[in-house]
Protein backbone atom coordinates (compact mmCIF):
# COMPACT_ATOMS: atom_id res chain seq x y z
CA UNK A 1 0.00 0.00 0.00
CA UNK A 2 1.45 3.23 -1.14
CA UNK A 3 1.36 6.14 1.64
CA UNK A 4 0.01 8.63 -1.36
CA UNK A 5 -2.83 6.52 -1.43
CA UNK A 6 -3.74 7.52 2.20
CA UNK A 7 -5.48 10.93 2.86
CA UNK A 8 -3.02 14.17 3.81
CA UNK A 9 -3.05 15.66 6.58
CA UNK A 10 -5.25 18.41 5.05
CA UNK A 11 -7.58 16.13 3.91
CA UNK A 12 -7.80 14.18 7.49
CA UNK A 13 -8.29 17.42 9.57
CA UNK A 14 -11.12 18.28 6.85
CA UNK A 15 -12.56 14.54 7.18
CA UNK A 16 -12.71 14.96 11.07
CA UNK A 17 -14.11 18.39 11.14
CA UNK A 18 -17.09 16.88 8.84
CA UNK A 19 -17.62 13.89 10.52
CA UNK A 20 -17.84 16.22 14.08
CA UNK A 21 -20.48 18.38 13.05
CA UNK A 22 -22.36 16.02 10.74
CA UNK A 23 -24.92 13.92 12.67
CA UNK A 24 -23.66 10.79 10.47
CA UNK A 25 -24.61 8.06 13.06
CA UNK A 26 -23.90 7.37 16.56
CA UNK A 27 -22.07 4.07 17.71
CA UNK A 28 -24.06 1.27 18.74
CA UNK A 29 -23.81 1.07 23.01
CA UNK A 30 -22.01 -2.03 23.08
CA UNK A 31 -19.19 -1.27 20.85
CA UNK A 32 -17.46 0.77 23.48
CA UNK A 33 -17.56 -2.07 25.94
CA UNK A 34 -16.53 -4.59 23.21
CA UNK A 35 -13.47 -2.44 22.30
CA UNK A 36 -11.77 -2.39 25.88
CA UNK A 37 -12.96 -6.23 25.93
CA UNK A 38 -10.91 -7.04 23.17
CA UNK A 39 -7.85 -4.78 24.38
CA UNK A 40 -8.43 -6.60 27.65
CA UNK A 41 -8.17 -9.81 26.04
CA UNK A 42 -5.05 -9.05 23.95
CA UNK A 43 -3.55 -7.80 27.02
CA UNK A 44 -4.04 -10.82 28.52
CA UNK A 45 -2.61 -12.56 25.76
CA UNK A 46 0.22 -10.86 25.79
CA UNK A 47 1.46 -11.26 29.69
CA UNK A 48 0.80 -15.43 28.66
CA UNK A 49 3.69 -15.50 25.86
CA UNK A 50 5.77 -13.43 28.00
CA UNK A 51 4.83 -16.16 31.00
CA UNK A 52 5.51 -18.70 28.01
CA UNK A 53 8.80 -17.29 27.03
CA UNK A 54 10.67 -17.09 30.83
CA UNK A 55 9.08 -21.04 31.41
CA UNK A 56 10.92 -22.17 28.41
CA UNK A 57 14.17 -19.96 29.40
CA UNK A 58 14.03 -21.72 32.91
CA UNK A 59 13.25 -24.45 31.65
CA UNK A 60 16.57 -24.86 29.60
CA UNK A 61 18.67 -23.56 32.74
CA UNK A 62 17.40 -26.53 34.50
CA UNK A 63 18.09 -29.07 31.67
CA UNK A 64 21.76 -27.29 31.11
CA UNK A 65 22.27 -27.67 35.36
CA UNK A 66 20.92 -31.29 35.23
CA UNK A 67 23.29 -32.39 32.49
CA UNK A 68 26.24 -30.95 34.36
CA UNK A 69 25.14 -32.62 37.69
CA UNK A 70 24.90 -35.65 35.43
CA UNK A 71 28.62 -34.78 34.40
CA UNK A 72 29.98 -34.80 38.12
CA UNK A 73 28.68 -37.28 38.49
CA UNK A 74 30.32 -39.66 36.24
CA UNK A 75 33.77 -37.88 36.55
CA UNK A 76 33.80 -37.63 40.31
CA UNK A 77 35.42 -40.77 41.70
CA UNK A 78 32.89 -43.12 43.95
CA UNK A 79 32.81 -43.06 47.80
CA UNK A 80 34.72 -46.40 48.38
CA UNK A 81 37.29 -45.37 45.67
CA UNK A 82 38.48 -41.88 47.84
CA UNK A 83 38.84 -44.22 50.72
CA UNK A 84 40.83 -46.71 48.93
CA UNK A 85 43.11 -43.72 47.71
CA UNK A 86 42.85 -42.23 51.33
CA UNK A 87 44.63 -45.34 52.83
CA UNK A 88 47.51 -45.67 49.97
CA UNK A 89 48.33 -42.31 50.25
CA UNK A 90 50.68 -40.57 52.33
CA UNK A 91 49.59 -37.45 54.95
CA UNK A 92 50.37 -34.69 52.73
CA UNK A 93 47.93 -35.91 49.80
CA UNK A 94 45.57 -37.18 51.99
CA UNK A 95 45.02 -33.59 53.35
CA UNK A 96 45.02 -32.17 49.80
CA UNK A 97 41.91 -35.10 48.97
CA UNK A 98 40.22 -33.76 51.81
CA UNK A 99 40.85 -30.43 50.35
CA UNK A 100 39.60 -31.68 47.35
CA UNK A 101 36.21 -33.23 48.92
CA UNK A 102 35.47 -29.78 50.65
CA UNK A 103 35.34 -28.57 46.99
CA UNK A 104 33.12 -31.36 45.41
CA UNK A 105 30.67 -30.87 48.84
CA UNK A 106 31.09 -26.75 48.18
CA UNK A 107 30.21 -27.51 44.27
CA UNK A 108 27.66 -30.00 44.73
CA UNK A 109 25.77 -27.56 47.70
CA UNK A 110 25.85 -24.85 45.35
CA UNK A 111 24.49 -26.78 42.50
CA UNK A 112 21.71 -28.07 44.81
CA UNK A 113 21.22 -24.59 45.86
CA UNK A 114 20.95 -23.34 42.46
CA UNK A 115 18.67 -26.51 41.13
CA UNK A 116 16.25 -25.36 44.43
CA UNK A 117 15.92 -21.61 43.41
CA UNK A 118 15.40 -22.60 39.36
CA UNK A 119 13.05 -25.37 40.37
CA UNK A 120 10.91 -22.74 42.63
CA UNK A 121 11.29 -20.27 39.96
CA UNK A 122 9.75 -23.15 37.54
CA UNK A 123 6.86 -23.47 39.47
CA UNK A 124 5.79 -20.07 40.25
CA UNK A 125 5.97 -19.44 36.40
CA UNK A 126 3.60 -22.56 35.88
CA UNK A 127 1.11 -21.17 38.27
CA UNK A 128 1.16 -17.44 36.35
CA UNK A 129 0.20 -19.36 33.44
CA UNK A 130 -2.33 -21.72 34.68
CA UNK A 131 -4.00 -18.81 37.03
CA UNK A 132 -3.59 -16.46 33.45
CA UNK A 133 -5.76 -19.26 31.39
CA UNK A 134 -8.20 -19.27 34.06
CA UNK A 135 -8.37 -15.53 34.23
CA UNK A 136 -9.36 -15.74 30.54
CA UNK A 137 -11.89 -18.75 30.44
CA UNK A 138 -13.97 -16.95 33.05
CA UNK B 1 0.54 6.44 27.81
CA UNK B 2 -0.88 4.00 30.38
CA UNK B 3 -4.38 2.16 30.11
CA UNK B 4 -6.17 4.37 31.55
CA UNK B 5 -5.13 7.04 29.66
CA UNK B 6 -6.15 4.63 26.46
CA UNK B 7 -9.46 3.58 28.13
CA UNK B 8 -9.87 7.75 28.18
CA UNK B 9 -9.61 8.09 24.69
CA UNK B 10 -11.50 5.24 23.24
CA UNK B 11 -14.48 6.99 25.78
CA UNK B 12 -14.01 10.40 24.21
CA UNK B 13 -13.45 9.08 20.50
CA UNK B 14 -15.49 6.14 19.53
CA UNK B 15 -18.27 8.20 18.32
CA UNK B 16 -15.91 10.04 15.69
CA UNK B 17 -14.29 7.08 15.00
CA UNK B 18 -17.48 5.06 13.91
CA UNK B 19 -18.56 8.18 12.56
CA UNK B 20 -15.19 8.69 10.09
CA UNK B 21 -15.54 4.93 9.29
CA UNK B 22 -19.50 4.73 8.59
CA UNK B 23 -18.31 7.72 6.36
CA UNK B 24 -15.53 6.29 4.68
CA UNK B 25 -17.14 2.58 4.62
CA UNK B 26 -20.94 3.18 3.59
CA UNK B 27 -21.77 -0.02 5.75
CA UNK B 28 -22.85 0.32 9.43
CA UNK B 29 -21.44 -3.12 10.41
CA UNK B 30 -18.07 -2.99 8.96
CA UNK B 31 -17.58 0.24 10.51
CA UNK B 32 -18.23 -1.20 13.54
CA UNK B 33 -15.44 -3.47 13.36
CA UNK B 34 -13.20 -0.71 11.67
CA UNK B 35 -13.77 0.88 15.10
CA UNK B 36 -12.42 -1.74 17.27
CA UNK B 37 -9.64 -2.57 15.13
CA UNK B 38 -8.51 1.68 14.85
CA UNK B 39 -8.70 1.07 19.04
CA UNK B 40 -6.13 -2.42 18.96
CA UNK B 41 -3.99 -0.84 16.74
CA UNK B 42 -3.92 2.79 18.98
CA UNK B 43 -3.18 0.28 22.07
CA UNK B 44 -0.49 -2.21 20.27
CA UNK B 45 1.16 1.20 19.45
CA UNK B 46 0.47 3.62 22.01
CA UNK B 47 4.44 3.41 22.94
CA UNK B 48 5.29 5.22 19.60
CA UNK B 49 2.57 7.85 20.34
CA UNK B 50 4.25 11.24 21.02
CA UNK B 51 0.99 12.68 22.98
CA UNK B 52 0.69 15.82 20.68
CA UNK B 53 -2.77 14.82 18.75
CA UNK B 54 -4.27 12.19 20.18
CA UNK B 55 -7.42 12.72 18.00
CA UNK B 56 -5.61 13.74 14.86
CA UNK B 57 -3.65 10.31 16.04
CA UNK B 58 -6.47 7.58 16.55
CA UNK B 59 -8.71 9.71 13.28
CA UNK B 60 -5.48 8.76 11.31
CA UNK B 61 -5.57 5.22 12.52
CA UNK B 62 -9.16 4.77 11.37
CA UNK B 63 -9.04 6.75 8.26
CA UNK B 64 -5.82 4.07 6.98
CA UNK B 65 -7.91 1.10 7.90
CA UNK B 66 -11.05 2.00 5.82
CA UNK B 67 -9.07 2.62 3.27
CA UNK B 68 -7.33 -0.69 3.44
CA UNK B 69 -10.58 -1.91 3.95
CA UNK B 70 -12.00 -0.67 0.73
CA UNK B 71 -9.15 -1.76 -1.24
CA UNK B 72 -9.74 -4.95 -0.46
CA UNK B 73 -13.20 -4.92 -1.03
CA UNK B 74 -12.73 -3.43 -4.24
CA UNK B 75 -10.45 -6.08 -5.45
CA UNK B 76 -12.91 -9.09 -4.65
CA UNK B 77 -15.69 -6.87 -6.66
CA UNK B 78 -13.19 -6.17 -9.88
CA UNK B 79 -15.15 -2.40 -9.69
CA UNK B 80 -14.84 -0.24 -12.61
CA UNK B 81 -12.85 3.05 -13.47
CA UNK B 82 -15.39 5.08 -12.16
CA UNK B 83 -15.88 3.77 -9.43
CA UNK B 84 -11.79 3.54 -8.68
CA UNK B 85 -11.77 6.82 -9.25
CA UNK B 86 -14.51 8.16 -7.24
CA UNK B 87 -13.09 5.88 -4.19
CA UNK B 88 -9.85 7.45 -4.56
CA UNK B 89 -11.61 10.99 -3.88
CA UNK B 90 -11.01 12.79 -0.71
CA UNK B 91 -14.44 12.44 1.12
CA UNK B 92 -16.65 16.21 0.57
CA UNK B 93 -19.54 17.82 1.84
CA UNK B 94 -20.60 17.33 -1.56
CA UNK B 95 -24.34 16.24 -2.73
CA UNK B 96 -23.19 13.55 -3.27
CA UNK B 97 -21.82 12.48 0.67
CA UNK B 98 -24.87 14.04 1.68
CA UNK B 99 -27.01 10.83 -0.81
CA UNK B 100 -24.60 8.52 0.06
CA UNK B 101 -24.96 8.97 4.16
CA UNK B 102 -28.57 9.07 3.59
CA UNK B 103 -28.30 5.89 1.30
CA UNK B 104 -26.25 4.08 3.83
CA UNK B 105 -29.17 4.80 6.47
CA UNK B 106 -31.87 3.60 4.07
CA UNK B 107 -30.15 0.45 3.08
CA UNK B 108 -29.96 -0.39 7.35
CA UNK B 109 -33.50 0.32 7.13
CA UNK B 110 -34.50 -1.71 5.40
CA UNK B 111 -32.10 -4.41 6.02
CA UNK B 112 -33.32 -4.55 9.53
CA UNK B 113 -36.61 -4.79 7.99
CA UNK B 114 -35.95 -7.76 6.43
CA UNK B 115 -35.09 -9.77 8.91
CA UNK B 116 -37.92 -11.97 10.49
CA UNK B 117 -39.72 -10.72 14.27
CA UNK B 118 -38.88 -10.35 16.86
CA UNK B 119 -35.65 -8.73 15.69
CA UNK B 120 -36.25 -6.85 12.84
CA UNK B 121 -38.66 -4.47 14.82
CA UNK B 122 -35.55 -4.64 17.70
CA UNK B 123 -33.22 -3.73 15.26
CA UNK B 124 -35.02 -1.03 13.70
CA UNK B 125 -35.54 0.66 17.05
CA UNK B 126 -31.77 -0.24 18.26
CA UNK B 127 -29.95 0.45 14.91
CA UNK B 128 -32.15 2.97 13.35
CA UNK B 129 -33.74 4.93 15.76
CA UNK B 130 -31.09 4.93 17.84
CA UNK B 131 -33.04 4.02 21.12
CA UNK B 132 -31.36 2.59 24.04
CA UNK B 133 -32.10 -1.28 25.04
CA UNK B 134 -33.69 -0.09 28.08
CA UNK B 135 -35.92 2.21 26.54
CA UNK B 136 -37.11 -0.38 23.60
CA UNK B 137 -37.85 -2.92 26.89
CA UNK B 138 -39.86 -0.08 28.48
CA UNK B 139 -41.36 0.07 24.87
CA UNK B 140 -41.93 -3.71 24.10
CA UNK B 141 -43.05 -4.38 27.55
CA UNK B 142 -39.94 -6.95 28.08
CA UNK B 143 -36.67 -7.17 29.89
CA UNK B 144 -33.56 -5.31 28.94
CA UNK B 145 -31.90 -8.78 28.77
CA UNK B 146 -34.31 -10.23 26.35
CA UNK B 147 -33.86 -7.01 24.09
CA UNK B 148 -30.09 -6.84 24.91
CA UNK B 149 -30.10 -11.06 23.45
CA UNK B 150 -31.85 -9.73 20.36
CA UNK B 151 -30.02 -7.02 19.41
CA UNK B 152 -26.76 -9.32 19.13
CA UNK B 153 -28.49 -11.40 17.19
CA UNK B 154 -30.09 -9.15 14.87
CA UNK B 155 -26.64 -7.54 14.91
CA UNK B 156 -25.25 -11.20 13.70
CA UNK B 157 -27.83 -11.78 11.20
CA UNK B 158 -27.56 -8.21 9.91
CA UNK B 159 -23.65 -8.71 9.50
CA UNK B 160 -24.11 -11.82 7.58
CA UNK B 161 -26.65 -9.94 5.21
CA UNK B 162 -24.29 -7.55 4.70
CA UNK B 163 -21.33 -9.64 4.31
CA UNK B 164 -23.38 -11.50 1.42
CA UNK B 165 -23.85 -8.65 -0.49
CA UNK B 166 -19.91 -7.37 -0.14
CA UNK B 167 -19.05 -10.62 -2.14
CA UNK B 168 -21.83 -11.12 -4.24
Amino acid sequence: MKREEYLSDEELEKLIAETETDKVFNPPEYLEAETLQKIGTYRMERRIKRSRREFSLYALKISAAAAAAILVIFTTPSAERLHQMKDSVPRQEQQDHRDGDGILKRLSGSLYEHLDSVTDQMMQSGNEIRFSKEDINR
Amino acid sequence: MNDENFTQIVHEYQKLVFGICVKLTGDYFAAQDLAQETFLAGYRSRNQFDGENAKAWICRIAANKCIDYNREAARRMVPTEDELLESSEAPDHSPEQIYMEREVRQKLDARCRSLKEPYSEVARMYFCEEKKAEEIALVKKISVKTVQTQIYRARDMLREIYRKEGTG
